[in-house]
């Protein structure tokens, strides 16, 4: 139960700490610029790039060369006002908060972060659970987190179909009639492949659709479904099918 | 194993697909044309931002460019009688033309909807009448019409028309609100400075067409040096008259004192003939003498005699018939006729709109004026760019203000709103900032050292017509210097506003200055850039200019592709050489229009091809705060001259293309030029890719036209040229080559530069200074690499030589430059600034810039071309 705390915990820090991170990167000036590259490829964000730079500049200043001091001293006097830019959300890097309504629907709770981390990829971090049992012999408490890639197809990255690999891990007790589900302390863990599409519905808020299929491994105890009841067995279960659905409501910053 | 290999290549077989792609060669002749030859719009185009004007070339009977020179006999005739030319248009929904089709007959080669096209797909079709009156129609073109709310839409001719009141005066002034604007305009510095100028006129006596001076006649050699000549001579006493007399005409509009009007009248009535003169030549005398006739036609109605309306009516029917004559079938396709564009066209307008009802014909030509301005004025292209350069440009001002202020008056619609006005400011400030020499493009623009008065004055229209708080930062910042500055243009043929600015009640609009402007712009269809350092503060302001351009070297325009200028305080340092004596003299062609004259390059000794043919393009660009980036390509642009137009003038001028002179087929098959603006240090670095079928030699050209370059070749890496302003700025340029190059600088010119034609008040004619030229020569090779680092500074803070690390990288300017100027390899280079997140890699298919992160990726993008 400690460890279940703990991942839980963890989630959330993730969740938590992702949001920063993310308004952060978008804290970076976007370049006003006259280009004639196409409109998908021009200022697309790109924060390995940045690094890279800045990991050269950083050589760079490791060499020791002093700039021109002439130059800086004849440049220095030099001002200039710059005009504050009205940036549209289609512009900025995509950035979401979503909830998937097919599992809330069923009693799991989830809250979903989604960051771009490439002109056309995304890393979504859904965080799902769900800690109440709905009848005394239906439950499904779970715990888990399904990270995934995303590859948009459009111009748009946030907008229109995309692919996805994801992974999950997840601890889980699920009562169901006459018997309990559990697992051993090792999580279900696992991976697949997605498709999906979202669909804008206004600036900043969308519909997203996913589903998934893929791998899924689990090493479980099977208890009788009643108080204290007795443990029937452990097994090993190699699980392929679904590994995703969703109908998510989605907020775009 | 065998699944990892068939993946492995797999992936190969992408990459290797996805870099497959090559750089657009272009293969065309021409990529603009002197007469249209592609129906607009073109097929499959989507318009959204204006309405659409139906326009298509000309029969090829009739499509042919007959004006060789102002003022000289054609050569070329036409086979077909213009005015019996028409034809059909048919417009529908669907290709096969059998639902709602709509279908008109004109007697132009365009047409105008009165109401704009309903949004989504058209298909549309033109056709040749011919003798038999039989329909040849012509391929079916394809059109998507967007919806946008906010495009371009004047009024039809019919709307128009109708409001045009049946009294006078009408034109300058409107009866009915006459005594309101004289009571609008006193308190104004112009009413003033128009009585000044009037009262002066009442003292002095008037000239005549007896005074023309043609003692030069006997020294002239050919027949265009004597028609240029006397052109000149002539108009030195029309346009004086047409000035004073003009004077005397607002005064009497400003005053209603009948002084005035009677002297003015007189004067007109004296001119009337003056066109038969046999010492009077070209078109604008003749429009000087219409526009008089139909002023005082107009301003004066109310005071003249049955007899002097009849006088004036007859001679504005003879003059307006011939222009509109010359205009019918002809200016529609022309790709920018000068004149006509510059000041007839404006003339034929107002004299038309002036006599409408008075007068049959004016149906016609108000008819032909208002719809051919809906059709394609004032835009060359949209990107608001002039292609005949910074000198030319003003003298089409008063077209460019009046000829819409008046349609806009008339119909109560904004014909300012026209997008393409508001990129022609970004134009007029760009090219030549304040109190700057001229961005160094089209002929003449040595005589531009700063923004002249009809610069400022056409600034201070557009920024109180269209709200733009940049031209009035223009403007304030040069009146601040010296108040009256725009009364050096008072009644200047083609550029006094200063009636527009008694009309005009706005007031310049307050906003962002200069300073908010980004440094550097790009106009990819005119192909023109340039960018600064310092639009605070002109003293310090490192500024260069760029040009590779799908016009070509017609008109005006020069054999620069591929050019730059270099600019520091304003003034020129690496710049564009050669005199403007005459359209066709041939010092002007062979050392001012011609390519040795500017900094691009020769291959094998030869230039770029006089005409549209030796065009250039501008692929790539990316204009930023923080980096600059402009490609040209002119590898199409050497060769020998083969424009039919040009080769004409050419023997009219005993001006020979021939390989002596610098013309000749060359082996070129690539003349890549970028260029890079290093952020706001100064520096910009040039890298050139030439290659060619079989070996050549290239020629780098430098020239300066203040002081002498200086040279050195001490350094075995690179050739360090300096050139200077004179005026506290240098360019320090540092050439890095595949191989050694031969050096040479003179101070003479290839042809000698004699002036046979601007003789001043007096009758002396002034010399011509000589500029310095610098020429690096390689050796024959078929791929050869230059690459530039030009640093642009104050004289009084020395430039370093850049430095060259270790592993081959050029330090300069705080930017760091890895660049591949060996002929083995692919081009490349690699620059990336040591002080801010700023970088741009060149790896042949595309261009890509990063900057805080952000990355643009350019690949050759074709602009559109109206013609």
């Amino acid at each position: 139960m400690r460890l279940k705390i703990r991942f839980l915990h963890t989630c959330f820090t993730l969740a938590v700490a992702a949001l920063p991170l993310g308004a952060m990167a978008q804290a970076v000036e976007k370049p006003r610029i006259q280009t004639s590259a196409l409109p998908e490829e021009t200022a697309v964000y790109n924060p390995s790039a940045k690094k890279n730079v800045a990991q050269a500049k950083k050589n760079v200043a490791q060499t020791k060369e002093k700039p021109a001091k002439e130059q800086g001293k004849a440049r220095a006097s030099e001002k200039r006002k710059k005009d504050k830019k009205t940036v549209s959300v289609s512009d900025r890097r995509y950035m979401a908060l979503k909830t998937n309504i097919a599992y809330d629907a069923i009693g799991v709770l989830n809250l979903d972060y989604e960051v771009q981390v490439h002109s056309r990829m995304t890393v979504d971090i859904p965080v799902m659970w769900s800690l109440w049992d709905a009848k005394p012999d239906k439950a499904l408490r779970v715990a888990a987190i399904q990270p995934e890639l995303r590859w948009w197809m459009g111009q748009e990255t946030g907008k229109g179909h995309f692919f996805g690999l994801h992974a999950h891990v997840g601890w889980y007790n699920l009562k169901w009639d006459d018997r309990r589900y559990q697992d051993t302390g090792r999580p279900l863990a696992g991976a697949g492949l997605s498709y999906g599409y979202k669909l804008p519905l206004s600036e900043h808020w969308g519909a997203e659709f996913t589903v998934g299929f893929g791998y899924a491994n689990m090493k479980y105890d099977t208890y009788y479904n009643i108080d204290n009841g007795a443990q029937i067995d452990t097994r090993i279960r190699h699980y392929w099918g679904p590994t995703k659905v969703g109908a998510s409501l989605v907020y775009r910053f | 194993m065998k699944k990892t290999f068939y993946l492995a290549l797999l992936w190969s077989a992408f990459f290797v697909g996805a870099s497959a792609q090559t750089n657009i060669r272009l293969t065309e002749t021409t990529l603009m044309h002197e007469m249209r030859a592609t129906p607009y719009p073109k097929d499959k185009a989507v318009v959204d931002d204006r309405y659409v004007s139906f326009q298509w070339p000309l029969r090829a009977d009739a499509n042919i460019n007959v004006d060789i020179l102002d003022g000289m006999d054609a050569k070329s005739v036409r086979k077909v009688d213009k005015t019996t030319l028409h034809y059909q248009l048919r417009y529908a929904r669907d290709k096969e033309f059998k639902k709602d089709v709509k279908q008109v007959e004109t007697r132009w080669p365009f047409y105008n909807p009165d109401k704009d096209l309903a949004p989504g797909k058209w298909y549309w079709q033109y056709g040749y009448v011919n003798e038999a009156e039989q329909v040849e129609w012509q391929s079916t073109q394809e059109l998507t019409v967007g919806d946008n709310p906010k495009k371009f839409c004047p009024p039809s001719y019919k709307e128009a028309i109708a409001k045009v009141p049946a009294t006078h005066p009408r034109i300058w002034v409107q009866k009915a609100g006459w005594d309101a604007f004289i009571a609008q305009a006193k308190p104004k510095a112009e009413y003033q400075w128009y009585l000044e100028r009037a009262d002066k006129v009442m003292q002095t006596p008037m000239k005549t067409v007896k005074d023309i001076n043609t003692s030069q006649v006997k020294n002239l050699t050919n027949q265009m040096q004597i028609n240029s000549y006397l052109t000149r001579e002539s108009r030195r006493i029309i346009d004086a008259e047409e000035g004073n007399t003009e004077a005397l005409i607002r005064a009497y509009l400003l005053t209603k004192d009948r002084k005035y009007a009677d002297e003015a009248l007189k004067r007109v009535l004296e001119m009337t003939d003056w066109d038969k003169d046999k010492n009077v030549k070209g078109d604008f005398n003749a429009s000087a003498l219409l526009s008089l006739c139909s002023m005082a036609y107009d301003s004066f109605y109310e005071l003249l005699t049955d007899a002097q309306k009849k006088t004036l009516l007859d001679a504005i029917r003879e003059k307006g018939g011939a222009m509109y004559k010359h205009f019918n079938n002809y200016l529609e396709n022309h790709i920018a006729e000068n004149h006509i564009w510059q000041m007839t066209l404006r003339i034929l307008t107002m004299a038309a709109f002036a006599t409408y009802g008075d007068l049959p014909e004016a149906a016609t030509w108000t008819d032909y004026c208002y719809n051919v301005w809906r059709a394609r004025f004032p835009g060359l292209n949209k990107d608001g760019g002039w292609h005949n350069g910074d000198s030319y440009f003003t003298v089409n001002t008063r077209t460019l203000i009046e000829v819409p202020y008046y349609y806009s008056n008339l119909t109560g619609y904004d014909f300012f709103s026209d997008p393409w006005y508001t990129n022609n400011i970004m134009y007029t400030i760009y090219q030549q900032p304040p109190f700057s020499k001229s961005g160094g493009n089209g002929s003449s623009h040595q005589n531009v050292g700063r923004p002249n008065s009809i610069r400022i004055s056409y600034l201070d229209a557009l920024a109180k017509l269209t709200n733009n708080s940049f031209a009035a930062d223009f403007v304030r910042r040069t009146l601040k210097v010296e108040p009256e500055y725009m009364k050096k243009a008072l009644l200047n043929k083609p550029g006094d506003l200063a009636w527009f600015r008694l009309q005009c009640d706005k007031p310049l609009p307050e906003g962002p200055g200069l300073t908010a402007l980004p440094f550097g712009r790009v106009f990819p269809e005119t192909g023109l850039a340039s960018y600064q350092t310092n639009w605070d503060r002109v003293g310090g302001n490192a500024m260069w200019s760029f040009r590779s351009s799908p016009y070509g070297s017609t008109s005006h325009a020069l054999a620069n592709q591929n050019a730059f200028n270099t600019f520091y305080g304003g003034k020129p340092i690496f710049y564009s050489s050669g005199h403007h004596i005459e359209f066709t003299d041939v010092h002007s062609m062979l050392c001012h229009r011609a390519t040795r004259a500017h900094n691009t390059i020769l291959v094998n000794g030869m230039g770029q091809r006089i005409g549209t043919e030796g065009y250039g393009w501008i692929p790539r660009y990316y204009c930023s705060d923080k980096i600059g980036y402009v490609l040209g390509d002119a590898s199409n642009a050497y060769g020998k001259v083969i424009s039919p137009l040009w080769l004409e003038r050419g023997k009219v001028s005993d001006v020979e293309y021939t390989p002596e002179n610098g013309w000749d087929d060359v082996p070129l098959t690539k003349f890549r030029r970028h260029i890079v603006n290093l952020g706001k240090t100064g520096f910009i670095f040039i890298y050139d890719e030439l290659e060619a079928s079989e070996p050549a030699d290239y020629t780098f050209m430098l020239h300066t036209t203040a002081q002498p370059m200086t040279v050195d070749t001490s350094n075995p890496r690179f050739v360090h040229v300096q050139g200077l302003s004179g005026r506290g700025g240098a360019s320090d340029a540092y050439i890095f080559s595949t191989g050694t190059l031969q050096t040479d600088t003179t101070s003479q010119f290839f042809v000698p530069p004699v002036n046979w034609l601007r003789a001043d008040d007096k009758g002396k004619f002034k010399k011509y200074p000589n500029h310095w030229h610098f020429t690096a020569k390689s050796e024959k090779a078929k791929v050869y690499r230059f690459a530039t680092i030009i640093n642009t500074h104050a004289l009084k803070y020395p430039a370093k030589d850049p430095e060259i690390l270790s592993d081959g990288r050029i330090k300069a300017g705080g930017w760091l430059i890895s660049v591949n100027v060996s002929a083995s390899g692919a081009p490349s280079f690699f620059i990336r600034s040591t002080k801010d997140d700023v970088s741009i890699t060149y790896k042949g298919e595309e261009t890509v810039v990063n900057e805080n992160g952000y990355v643009t990726t350019m690949r050759d993008v074709v602009p559109d071309l109206e013609i």
